[in-house]
C-alpha cells in the first residue's frame, strides 16, 4: 500500500506539475529555482484538485472499475501528449525567453544564514508532522467523523456510496464539500486498502505546497531573501504544521487560495500576452470551493476583490479576462452545485427563513460582536497558536519600511482585500451561528486563521523592502 | 533581525511543540474499537447498522458522547449508527463499569461480549 500511495502521488505530481508547466511558461528574467518551485507547488494543488473532481465525477455518472480507469489512462497520455508537443514546440521552456541570463542568488552572509534558517525549519516541520502523524494516525475530530469517515464509505460501499449520505446514520455535515473525501477514496481503492498513510500524505503534501509556492512566488516577485523570510515565518505557525497531521482540510483551502492570487500575478507580470495564468487561476478558483464550504466564502471574496482592484480600479484586466476566469471555474461550480442539490440537500441553518428570527435577535446582541472581537485580536496575537512571528512581522515593517513597487500594488491590494472580506464574513458567521458562540470559536477559529496566512505572508512580503542584510 | 527570526522558529517549534508531541502516544481509540469489534460484521452484515448506547451521558457529557460515536462509526463503517429506537442490534459501549446482561433498552438480549467495557445487543424492532 505504501508502495501505490508514492506511486500516485509521484504520478500526480508530475501530471499537475505538466500542466502547470504547459499554462506557466518560462518568460522574460524568470530565475529557473523559484519558476519550478511554483511549478511543483501548483503542480500537487492541480494534480489532487483535478483527481479530485475526475473522481467525484466518475461515481455521479456511474463510471466505474476498468471504464474509469481507462478514462484517467486517456486523460494521462494526453497530458503528457500534450506536454511533450508543448516542450517541443517552445525550446526556450528552461531558458529565459529574451535571452538575458537569470540573476545569480546572492552569497551574501544573510542569504546564507535565511537558507539555513528554512532548510532547518523545514525538516524539523516535516520531523514534526511525520511524528504527528505517527502518533496520531487517524487526525483529529473532523477526519474521522466526517472527511476520512465518508472515504471510508465510499471505499467499502463502492459502488453504493452514496449511503455515505444516509441522513439517519451517525455520518454528521453530509453537506460539506468531496474535495479530501474522493482524493482519498480514489487513493485507498487503486492501493486496495484504507491505509492511513493515505491522508497523512495528503496533508503532509500540502504543508510542503504551500511552503513551496510561498517561497518561490515571493522569490520571483521580490527576491530570495523575501520568499526565504515568508516561508520561515509559516513554517514557525504551530497550527499550520500540525494541522496537515491532524489530516484536515485548512491547509488545502489556504494553498488554492494563495495559488489563485499567484497565478493571477503571472497574468499582470507577463503583461497579459497569454491567458494561461488566468486559466490556471480560475481553475485554483474551482477546487477552492470544493475544498470546504468556508471556501466559498474565500472565493467569493477574491472573485470581488478581483472585480473591484483589478478590473475597475487599475483597469489592468479586461471585463473578457474576468470571464475567462469565472468560466474556467464553472465546471467546478457546477459539480459544487449538482453535489448541494442532489447528492445531499441540507437546510442552512445559517440562511434558511426558519432560522430568521433567531438571527435576527443574534444580530442585534452588542454583546456578541464583542465578544468575537476580542476572540479575533486575541488570536491574532495569541503566540502560542501563531508562533512569535506577528512581533517579529512588525519590527520587520519598522526597519526595512514599505517598498511597493508599481506593478505589484493590483496584487498586494487584492490580497489584503480578500483576507479582509474573509475576516468580515467569519466575523459575520459568528455573530450568526446557531451554536453556541464561545464553543464555535473554540473550536475553528484558529483553523480559520490559517486559510489567510499564506495569502497574508505573500501580500505582507510584496508590501515591506526587501531584506538584503539583517 | 536575524536573530529574532531564529528564536521566533525555534521557541515555536522546538521549545513548544516538540516535547508535547514527542511524549506519550496519543490513546487510539479508533483502533481499539477496530480491534475488539472484529466480528461485528458477522453478527449484522457488512452494510448493516446498529443502535448506540454508552454510560456516557449524551446532554451532561455532549462532546465525550458525540466524540465516541463518532470515533466508533468512523472504527466500523461501512456499518452505519442508525437512531436507538430504529436500530435491531445496539453497540453498548461501558467506560465506568463492565457491560450488562442487557442494556436500558426493555427486552434486548446480549448477544457477543466483545471485552468487559463491549458488548453487542440484540432485540425486536416493530
Amino acid at each position: 500500500m505504501i508502495f501505490s500511495a508514492f506511486v500516485v502521488f509521484g504520478l500526480t505530481v508530475v501530471l499537475g506539475t505538466m500542466i502547470s508547466v504547459i499554462l506557466i511558461p518560462g518568460r522574460r528574467n524568470y530565475d529557473l529555482v523559484p519558476l519550478w518551485l511554483i511549478r511543483f507547488g501548483f503542480g500537487w494543488g492541480l494534480g489532487c484538485g483535478l483527481w479530485s473532481w475526475l473522481t467525484y465525477l466518475t461515481l455521479r455518472v456511474e463510471l466505474l472499475g476498468a471504464y474509469r480507469f481507462v478514462i484517467e489512462l486517456l486523460i494521462s497520455m494526453v497530458i503528457f501528449l500534450y506536454f511533450l508537443h508543448f516542450c517541443f514546440h517552445n525550446p526556450n521552456l528552461s531558458k529565459n525567453v529574451t535571452g538575458d541570463s537569470p540573476s545569480t542568488p546572492s552569497r551574501s552572509f544573510t542569504t546564507v544564514a535565511l537558507v539555513s534558517i528554512f532548510l532547518f525549519s523545514f525538516l524539523v516541520a516535516i520531523s514534526l508532522q511525520i511524528l504527528q502523524s505517527i502518533n496520531n494516525p487517524h487526525g483529529e475530530w473532523d477526519a474521522w467523523s466526517f472527511w476520512n469517515l465518508r472515504a471510508s464509505f465510499f471505499f467499502y460501499n463502492y459502488p453504493d456510496w452514496m449511503t455515505a449520505f444516509d441522513r439517519e446514520s451517525a455520518n454528521s455535515n453530509l453537506d460539506y464539500p468531496l474535495f479530501l473525501p474522493c482524493l482519498v477514496f480514489r487513493i485507498w481503492h487503486w492501493g486496495g486498502a484504507n491505509s492511513v498513510i493515505v491522508p497523512a500524505m495528503i496533508g503532509l503534501g500540502f504543508t510542503i505546497a504551500t511552503v513551496v509556492l510561498l517561497v518561490g512566488a515571493l522569490w520571483l516577485l521580490k527576491s530570495m531573501n523575501q520568499g526565504l523570510v515568508a516561508g520561515i515565518c509559516l513554517l514557525s505557525v504551530k497550527m499550520f504544521v500540525v494541522n496537515g497531521a491532524d489530516q484536515l482540510n485548512d491547509v488545502p483551502l489556504a494553498f488554492y487560495l494563495v495559488s489563485s492570487i499567484v497565478s493571477i500575478s503571472f497574468f499582470l507580470i507577463n503583461e497579459k500576452i497569454t491567458l494561461k495564468p488566468l486559466i490556471l487561476s480560475g481553475v485554483f478558483l474551482g477546487i477552492l470551493i470544493w475544498t470546504k464550504n468556508d471556501a466559498q466564502l474565500a472565493s467569493a471574496s477574491l472573485v470581488i476583490s478581483t472585480f473591484i482592484v483589478f478590473v475597475c480600479y487599475y483597469k489592468v484586466i479586461s471585463f473578457y479576462d474576468l470571464f475567462v476566469l469565472l468560466i474556467t471555474s464553472f465546471p467546478f461550480f457546477v459539480m459544487l452545485s449538482d453535489f448541494k442539490i442532489n447528492v445531499a440537500p441540507l437546510k442552512n441553518a445559517y440562511v434558511s427563513v426558519d432560522y430568521w428570527p433567531r438571527i435576527s435577535s443574534q444580530l442585534l446582541e452588542l454583546n456578541r460582536y464583542w465578544i468575537i472581537l476580542q476572540r479575533f485580536i486575541t488570536e491574532f496575537f495569541t503566540f502560542h497558536r501563531w508562533g512569535y512571528f506577528v512581533p517579529f512581522l512588525v519590527l520587520y515593517s519598522l526597519v526595512k519600511g514599505f517598498d511597493v513597487e508599481k506593478n505589484l500594488k493590483p496584487i498586494i491590494l487584492t490580497s489584503f482585500m480578500t483576507v479582509l472580506m474573509i475576516v468580515a464574513g467569519y466575523f459575520f458567521v459568528y455573530v450568526i451561528t446557531p451554536q453556541e458562540l464561545v464553543v464555535h470559536l473554540d473550536t475553528s477559529l484558529n483553523r480559520l486563521f490559517i486559510h489567510i496566512l499564506p495569502t497574508l505572508l505573500f501580500a505582507f512580503f510584496l508590501t515591506v523592502g526587501k531584506i538584503e542584510k539583517c | 533581525m536575524l536573530a529574532l527570526l531564529n528564536m521566533t522558529n525555534l521557541n515555536t517549534i522546538l521549545y513548544y511543540e516538540y516535547p508535547k508531541i514527542n511524549s506519550v502516544l496519543k490513546y487510539n481509540r479508533i483502533d481499539e474499537f477496530r480491534e475488539h469489534l472484529q466480528g461485528l460484521q458477522d453478527i449484522v452484515g457488512i452494510r448493516g447498522t446498529v443502535g448506540y448506547v454508552s454510560d456516557i451521558d449524551p446532554h451532561k457529557e455532549r462532546v465525550d458522547f458525540h466524540k465516541q460515536v463518532s470515533q466508533l462509526q468512523y472504527a466500523i463503517a461501512p456499518i452505519r449508527i442508525i437512531p436507538l429506537e430504529k436500530s435491531k442490534f445496539v453497540i453498548g459501549i461501558f467506560n465506568r463499569s463492565s457491560a450488562p446482561e442487557n442494556v436500558l433498552i426493555p427486552d434486548s438480549k446480549l448477544v457477543k461480549k466483545f471485552n468487559d467495557s463491549l458488548a453487542v445487543y440484540v432485540r425486536e424492532v416493530n
